[in-house]
């Protein structure tokens, strides 16, 4: 039993290497040293210059609108989609078209989509960064409703409509509640996967609209650590760990349902 | 009995709006990438790329960094998603370990490089090749860990009894049952992280300092510095083939573990 004590003991390491830098930026943010490093003080005064920082919060509203917009529009057309293809018999085409966008490298993605925006003269910014956004994020959101639709048992929707409900009531009131865990993390997943956006952003966006990964990419190749930008990084460490903490909570309690 | 049942065509008409905007906003670039590619000379761009140093050195370079971070993720994920798999009985506490482990795929990628960035400078590692490597590792463990825990889970348990009482060493028996029980999920893991390395351009271009030119950072390069396109294009058509052919394979073997 030595081999599982040394085996629980690299685990934990593991964890550790994978959360100390999050916690150093954590801590370092709140750290009254002019630069990162040695401990000097307790401060918030790197937050109070975030929150005066007009390029920062800019940045955040502009990822924050495209983000909803982008997260909402996409679940609704995987939704959609998934509930269609759920349906059919055969549907591993469907799963393939939409499974593509995911597992190609996403530079690819960008490049290409800054030539279609080139050629038909779209004109860089909001709309173009929005639409980039939405074209991967139906194959996620996709990919998190169909097994939620096709896991809603046809003896229910059966049993609906022998009782009298009309197709659509069915999809309302007894497809769509049954799928709200799958709705949910589409919401979270889209949602994140836009607002975190760095690459195909950076390919489509025009001058003047920025959102916070390009702004922390545009100050950190300077090559330095800021203690604004830790703050900056903690406020969107936070909301990410208690985003993915709702997630994964909702998909541990699913997957030990069964 | 729904299922098969002719579907409402509305819900038909309402389902090709999905389809329609993928094929516009992601298969119809990819086409015209491949056009823009081919527009100044045709496929004889391509055997000049194919042929010209200055592009295969940094293919083959960005080759050898995804080899290299592939089997260290390998490595380093393997003994904790065994740990998870064979050795933590409580679910509860299971659950908790793999979340803990998923959590950071859910962080802000960029972020998570520039947050090592800071650990790394305090350690002098900072633009060196060791901590560049070290970010990709840092990166990809989550993603190489969850697929290798899924499928020692699937790996059926008697058959390492029956191993046991016919008298193999433990470490036989993970060598000749567990690990070729568990190729979907090593594939699987291997070749996402393979495929993401292989482009990757954040970690090298935030954490690589010389050594960050990658195939990641010359196709950003041709496109938004020399404004090279057909090259940057053909490039990026490469890249397209090679992690199609690679997913095509994997979920081929009959493997698809997402699915």
């Amino acid at each position: 039993m030595r081999l599982k004590a040394l085996l629980h003991g690299y685990t934990l390491l593991l964890l550790v290497f994978l959360y100390i830098p999050l916690a150093y930026v954590v801590m370092q943010s709140f750290n009254s040293s002019r630069y990162p490093g040695a401990l000097e003080g307790f401060t918030l005064a790197w937050y109070a210059k975030l929150l005066a920082d007009a390029e920062v919060i800019r940045a955040a509203v502009n990822g924050l609108s495209v983000a909803l917009l982008s997260s909402a529009i996409s679940t609704l057309l995987g939704g959609v989609a998934a509930y269609y293809f759920a349906r059919k018999h055969r549907s591993n085409a469907a799963d393939s078209f939409f499974y593509v966008p995911i597992v190609l490298p996403e530079i690819v993605e960008a490049v290409s989509l800054l030539i279609l925006y080139y050629y038909v003269g779209a004109e860089l910014g909001f709309w173009t960064v929005l639409a980039g956004h939405t074209a991967y994020n139906i194959s996620y959101a996709y990919v998190a409703l169909k097994p939620q639709f096709l896991s809603t048992s046809e003896n229910v929707e059966a049993a609906a409509l022998t009782l009298g409900a009309k197709p659509f009531d069915v999809f309302i009131r007894v497809y769509f509640p049954l799928a709200v865990p799958g709705v949910v993390s589409s919401l979270l997943i889209t949602f994140s996967m836009s607002f975190d956006d760095f690459i195909k952003t950076a390919f489509t966006t025009g001058p003047g609209f920025k959102t916070l990964p390009l702004v922390i990419w545009a100050r950190a190749a300077r090559g330095r650590a800021t203690q604004d930008l830790n703050a900056l990084a903690t406020i969107m460490i936070v909301v990410s760990l208690v985003a993915s903490y709702v997630y994964t909570k909702q998909v541990f309690a699913r997957s030990s349902r069964g | 009995m729904s299922r098969g049942a002719p579907l409402p065509s509305t819900l038909t008409l309402l389902a090709a709006v999905p389809l329609a905007y993928v094929l516009a906003t992601f298969y119809l670039p990819l086409l015209i990438m491949l056009a823009e590619s081919l527009r100044p000379q045709g496929l004889s761009l391509y055997v000049s790329v194919l042929l010209n140093p200055d592009y295969t050195s940094i293919v083959v370079y960005s080759l050898v960094l995804a080899v290299v971070t592939t089997a260290l993720t390998f490595l380093a994920a393997l003994p904790a998603a065994y740990y998870l798999s064979f050795h933590v009985d409580d679910e509860e506490r299971k659950s908790r370990f793999l979340a803990a482990f998923t959590v950071p795929i859910l962080v802000n990628f960029l972020l998570k490089a520039y947050a090592l960035m800071n650990v790394l400078s305090v350690l002098g590692l900072a633009n060196t090749y060791v901590g560049m490597v070290v970010g990709m590792v840092y990166e990809y463990l989550p993603y190489m860990l969850l697929p290798l825990f899924s499928s020692f889970e699937r790996v059926e348990r008697r058959l390492l009894e029956a191993a046991q009482s016919l008298g193999a060493r433990s470490h036989h028996i993970f060598l000749r049952v567990v690990l070729p029980l568990s190729l979907p999920g090593i594939a699987s893991g291997v070749a996402l992280v393979f495929l993401m390395s292989f482009t990757e351009f954040i970690v090298p271009a935030m954490l690589g300092g010389v050594y960050g030119y990658t195939m990641g950072y010359l196709i950003w390069d041709l496109f938004l510095k020399y404004r090279n396109w057909p090259v940057g294009s053909a490039l990026a058509f490469i890249v397209t083939l090679v992690s199609l052919v690679i997913v095509y394979l994997y979920t081929r073997w009959g493997l698809g573990y997402e699915a």
